[in-house]
Formats: structure tokens, C-alpha cells, sequence
């Protein structure tokens, strides 16, 4: 099974994601890593810059496995209601990702 | 209300200091992530999702105008212009850079505020009536008693490591509107003693607690609160983290059983060590003196249909006839439960100033309390709130929803919240059938820790995963107040989605049912019990 690696910037808390230049803060380049690459590269990231680490399992599609869409989705793009809807994903300029999945903004939401 | 002296100053500033330091010691890495964690958390500061999330306390939900003016102030230079007022009377602030905490805090000292104990396994902000010394039915004011217990208990050297967090509410009042048997201690104050029940809580399993110390003398309560801590302290379940907090030891050994071990350290304590010296409650409560009150006049008799709601929804008796304290709903349409602007803290500041002695409340509620307005006041206050966006008229009704923040922010909820409470109150406003349903609750928490108080809530829904899918548990019947009790769970968790078309079903059995409009939905489960509703909910 592959892996995102994602940690937090320690000074402002800034999720972060592993691509091809290291830690950036845009999932959309994230980059699959198997357990191994990903276990290393933990243990090599400075603490001093960087707080709670950890992989996250992908699917078959290189997407997080249904466990873990919802949470990572609204790590990955901000909060899906409220003054700071998907604020992250705005910030970045991007879409918000895994929109195929179970993350909805409030206002696609029926009770 | 209470104001700083040059001790509590100094106290504060040195925990400034000292966080200042550790701050620095994280940042250059002197300091590892599992040594720093316990220090940030003790200063209110989480990691979550997004950010650092900091939760300054706000000791039993009293705000000086001048203090709520510094939050908004906060919120614009270092979160996003809001903030979240909890249920535990506090307020958070979600998108924190650490490299700013001190700076906040500095902020916070300011106006005499600051952010320790709202984490970690400490005592935690003492809660209270947000009426307190404003309401007729009230006994005793209980804002002194919750002073004290906060200096006692700050930094307090023998309880800042519990088995688990602690948290104590107090009722000064025939009615309890500060949920106190869900607490780990709750006190109730009558004139010439003190009622203790300990042993509630809410969470993994939620307990109300039992009575277990009658007509306590006011000036002994120190010295059994150090008793009862120090029997949690001894006993308490340090070997297994869901079975840590007291109401599990007050089960295991039985109320009778734990109050005699109470009493038993209590007797052997030197309480004259132990009880706060002799007139300290005397001068906190002379703190708590009433604003000097004008003649509140009359209410204006202006014929405005949303000012009558107004006034049957938002606004309370008061000790004085000429005057009414008045909620502020946080729970407007397009806006999370909980969440103010910091131009809505500004502008309620502003209010508090020109209409209510500058004094503001938080409720448990997750609402803002203007404690004591002048009657005559009324009509231009309701204009401006009106203006704001914040004269919405739901207080204790179905859309006054509390609700934590979920998973939108929080990095220990399962399921969303905020999202839920916004879907359910838009299908309230689309059924006319449900605008009048009296008093009813509708509570939310994300995770079984239970921030949202769903367990004691007439209606409470509780987010758990399956499969990384959000579904929600329904639990019916529960009550927060003197009468207080845990909700019954009506079956399997439903998806987001099958939440309206339940609570619709629940809705409708109790208004076909009821004896009239007087029945509250609470004693119409009294009556009815768990089992129709099952059926409604669930076929």
C-alpha cells in the first residue's frame, strides 16, 4: 500500500505534504511513497520545523482510503462551512481535492 | 465583577514568561515535541487540523466589555475574525501560529485575561449560571465561590497532574442552568451551605452525579474539594485513559463508599492549612456588588412582530423589576453555533456599554448574556442587534443548537458538526409546523468526548465513523437541569442524510401526540418513554 506524508509546520501549524521538492503545503502535489520511503523520511525531518507527522494510506487510485478521506479532505482543503470555507484550498489557488469522495462543502449537504 | 490585583497581575505575567521561554526553547529545539506538548497544553494550546487552536478562559462566562473588545482585537491581528464560544464558557481561537502564542497572551494579560488550565488534566475553568446576580430565583450569587475556586485551584502544585481533566460547575439558583450533575464536582449554593454532587460527567460514559456531601459550611469547602482531589488523585485510574476520569471511581466504589473516603481524608486534614483565611470570600464577593442601577423605566410598547419574539425568547426576569437580562443567540442562520465576528464583539461591547453596565455573559449555551438592561433600554438594543444579525429570537428552542466544532476543525471529532446544525436549522425554518415547538434542545458533538453536551439534551446526536462514512446516533430525554439525566440512544447511527427525515418523524410524533402546547417535549418523553419514538426514528 502506498502513503501521503503529511506533517505541520511547527511554527504556524501550516499542513504540509511530501512531493518532489519536499514538504509543501499543496496536497494536490503530494507524492506516493511506500511505508519504508515514508517511515525514513519521518525520522529524517528536523524537528525543529516540523510537528506531527504520519502517513496516510492510499487506495488503489493514489486517493487516502475511505477511512481517512473526510478528515484529510478537510485538512487538505479547510473547513467545509463557515468564514473560512475551504480556505485552504482558496489560499492555494486550487480546487478543492477528493470531491469524489465523501468531503462536501455544508451547502451540498442535505439533512 | 472581579478585577486584578497587583498579585493576580504579576501571577499572570510570570506564566508569560515562563511560556514565552518555552516558546523559544520549542522553536530552537531545545525542547523536543513530547517534553513541549504538556507545557502548550497547559497554556490552552492545542494543534489541531489546520492550526494551533488556543482556548483563552473565561471565568464563569464574565466579560467586561473592555475584555470582549480585546478578543475581537485578538481575533483580527492573529486568527481569521472570529472566534468559537464553547460550552465551557470559554472562547477559541482556531487558526493560531505558536510563534504568536506569547504575543496573545500578552494581549490577554492586557485586559486580565489569560489562557491558563482551559487543557490539560488540571482543573479546569469553573462554569456557573449566566445569570448569575441577575436572576430572581438565585440564592446565593455564585460568581464569589467560582473566584475562589479559580485562585485555589490555579497552578494548584498537588492537582496540576490528575488522572484526568476536572471540571466544576456551581448553581446559585432553585434552577440549574449550569448543568452541574454532569460535572466532575458540581456545588450547589443554598444560604447557609453547600450541596456537593461529584461523580458526572458526560463523554465515553456519562454519568450524573450523586450527591454526596449535604449543607457543607461555605467556609470549609477548600479543605473537602483537597479532600474529594486527593481521593481522585489516590485512586484515580492513571493505568487506563478511558477509565481515568472520577465518575468512573465514584462508580466502582459506590457514591456511599467514596463519600466515606472523602470524609475520612477530610477529618484527617488540618483544614485550617487547607481552608481559604479567614475573609477571603468575603473580599472576592466584595467584588461582585451590583452595578450602580439606574431606573430601568418601562418597555418600550413599540407593535413590532419581531420585537414581541424578542422579548418572550431572548429576554429573562430580573432581581429588579425595572431591568431584564438578555441573550444574545449565537445560533443565527449562516452562522456556526458558537462563532462570533470580531465585529460582533466589538458591537456587543459597544452595547454593553451604552445599554447594560458594560458587563457581558457567555452561557454554556454557547450564547452572549447582556446580565442586567434597563426595560426602557430594550427596543433601541433590539434594533441594533437587529442590525448586526444577532437579534435572532430562538433561545431554548430547537434552533438554539449547541454544537462543538466536529471535524471541521477539530482533530479528535469523527464526524462533522457545524454542517449538521446548519442543515437542521434550515429544515426547521422550511416547516412552519415546527416554528413553535416551545422549549426544546437539539445538542451536537463530532465525537464521543461530548463538547456538544449531547447527552443531556432532549434531542442529542452524536457523530461517529464507520468506514470513514459520518453517521449520527440519536439519543432522546436527556435534561441538563436539577432533574438531570442521560438521553436514551434510539438505535443504530443513521448517514447525514436520514438526520432530517428522523428528527422530522421524531418532531411529528410529539406534536400528534402531545396533551396541548403546554407539554414540552421533555415531558412528553416523560411520559411517553423511549419505545414510540424508536419507532419513529427507526420503523
Amino acid at each position: 500500500m502506498m502513503n501521503w506524508l503529511t506533517a505541520q509546520s511547527l511554527s504556524d501549524g501550516v499542513v504540509h505534504w511530501w512531493g518532489d521538492n519536499g514538504l509543501q503545503p499543496d496536497c494536490a502535489l503530494a507524492k506516493p511513497l511506500s511505508h519504508d520511503e515514508g517511515t525514513a523520511l519521518i525520522s529524517l525531518l528536523d524537528p525543529t520545523l516540523w510537528v506531527g507527522a504520519y502517513l496516510i494510506p492510499l487506495n488503489d487510485n493514489d486517493q487516502p482510503i475511505r477511512r481517512e478521506t473526510i478528515r484529510e479532505a478537510i485538512r487538505a482543503n479547510g473547513p467545509t462551512t463557515g468564514p473560512t470555507l475551504q480556505a485552504t484550498a482558496k489560499g492555494l489557488g486550487r480546487n478543492p481535492q477528493f470531491l469524489n469522495n465523501a468531503y462536501a462543502p455544508s451547502s451540498d449537504l442535505k439533512a | 465583577m472581579y478585577q486584578y490585583d497587583e498579585f493576580d497581575r504579576d501571577f499572570v505575567q510570570d506564566r508569560i514568561g515562563e511560556f514565552t521561554d518555552q516558546v523559544q526553547r520549542r522553536l530552537s529545539g531545545e525542547l523536543t515535541e513530547d517534553q513541549f506538548k504538556p507545557l502548550r497544553l497547559m497554556n490552552g494550546l492545542y494543534l489541531q487540523l489546520h492550526a494551533y487552536m488556543l482556548r483563552v478562559a473565561i471565568p464563569y462566562g464574565v466579560l467586561s466589555s473592555h475584555q470582549l473588545r480585546a478578543l475581537g482585537d485578538i481575533a483580527d491581528q492573529f486568527d481569521r475574525a472570529f472566534g468559537h464560544f464553547t460550552t465551557r464558557q470559554n472562547i477559541q481561537f482556531n487558526w493560531i501560529k505558536l510563534k504568536d502564542a506569547p504575543r496573545i497572551l500578552e494581549a490577554l494579560a492586557k485586559v486580565d485575561m489569560h489562557a491558563l488550565q482551559t487543557s490539560g488534566n488540571c482543573i479546569r475553568n469553573v462554569t456557573t449560571d449566566a445569570r448569575a446576580g441577575a436572576a430572581p430565583d438565585e440564592v446565593v450569587d455564585p460568581r464569589a465561590v467560582a473566584e475562589l475556586i479559580r485562585q485555589w485551584s490555579s497552578l494548584h502544585p498537588e492537582f496540576s497532574y490528575l488522572p484526568r481533566k476536572f471540571k466544576i460547575a456551581i448553581s446559585g439558583a432553585s434552577q440549574d442552568r449550569a448543568a452541574i450533575r454532569a460535572h466532575d464536582i458540581g456545588i450547589a449554593l443554598k444560604p447557609k451551605g453547600l450541596d456537593l454532587y461529584v461523580g458526572g460527567g458526560l463523554g465515553r460514559t456519562p454519568h450524573i452525579a450523586p450527591l454526596i456531601k449535604k449543607n457543607l459550611p461555605y467556609d470549609e469547602l477548600l479543605s473537602y474539594l483537597t479532600a474529594c482531589l486527593r481521593v481522585y488523585n489516590r485512586y484515580g485510574r492513571r493505568d487506563n485513559l478511558y477509565k481515568a476520569r472520577i465518575k468512573i471511581l465514584v462508580s466502582s466504589l459506590g457514591a456511599e463508599d467514596f463519600a466515606k473516603q472523602v470524609d475520612d481524608e477530610y477529618q484527617s486534614l488540618d483544614r485550617s492549612r487547607h481552608n481559604a483565611i479567614a475573609g477571603e470570600l468575603e473580599r472576592i464577593q466584595s467584588h461582585f456588588i451590583d452595578p450602580d442601577f439606574i431606573d430601568g423605566g418601562k418597555l418600550s410598547s413599540h407593535k413590532d412582530e419581531g420585537f414581541t419574539a424578542f422579548i418572550k425568547s431572548n429576554t429573562h426576569a430580573h432581581k429588579r423589576g425595572d431591568h431584564l437580562s438578555v441573550s444574545i443567540s449565537l445560533k443565527n442562520r449562516h452562522q456556526a453555533p458558537g462563532d462570533a465576528s470580531s465585529h460582533q464583539m466589538r458591537a456587543v461591547a459597544d452595547l454593553a456599554d451604552l445599554y447594560a453596565y458594560s458587563e457581558i455573559r457567555v452561557s454554556h449555551t454557547q450564547n452572549l448574556m447582556l446580565p442586567h438592561v434597563p426595560k426602557s433600554a430594550l427596543w433601541p438594543l433590539y434594533e441594533t442587534l437587529k442590525d448586526l444579525g444577532l437579534s435572532t429570537s430562538n433561545i431554548g428552542q430547537i434552533t438554539d443548537i449547541i454544537c462543538c466544532p466536529g471535524l471541521d476543525y477539530c482533530s479528535l471529532a469523527n464526524a462533522r458538526s457545524i454542517p449538521l446544525s446548519e442543515a437542521l436549522t434550515e429544515l426547521i425554518h422550511a416547516h412552519p409546523r415546527f416554528h413553535d415547538l416551545g422549549p426544546l434542545s437539539l445538542k451536537i458533538s463530532g465525537c464521543i468526548n461530548a463538547c456538544g453536551h449531547h447527552h443531556i439534551a432532549d434531542i442529542g446526536l452524536l457523530g461517529v465513523d464507520k468506514q470513514g462514512e459520518e453517521f449520527y446516533q440519536i439519543l432522546l430525554g436527556g435534561r441538563a437541569d436539577e432533574a438531570a439525566r442521560i438521553g436514551l440512544i434510539t438505535g443504530k447511527a443513521l448517514r447525514f442524510d436520514e438526520i432530517g427525515p428522523a428528527l422530522t418523524r421524531i418532531l411529528d410524533h410529539y406534536l400528534a401526540h402531545r396533551q396541548g402546547p403546554l407539554e414540552t417535549f421533555g415531558a412528553f418523553f416523560e411520559r411517553e418513554g423511549l419505545t414510540p419514538f424508536k419507532e419513529a426514528v427507526h420503523g
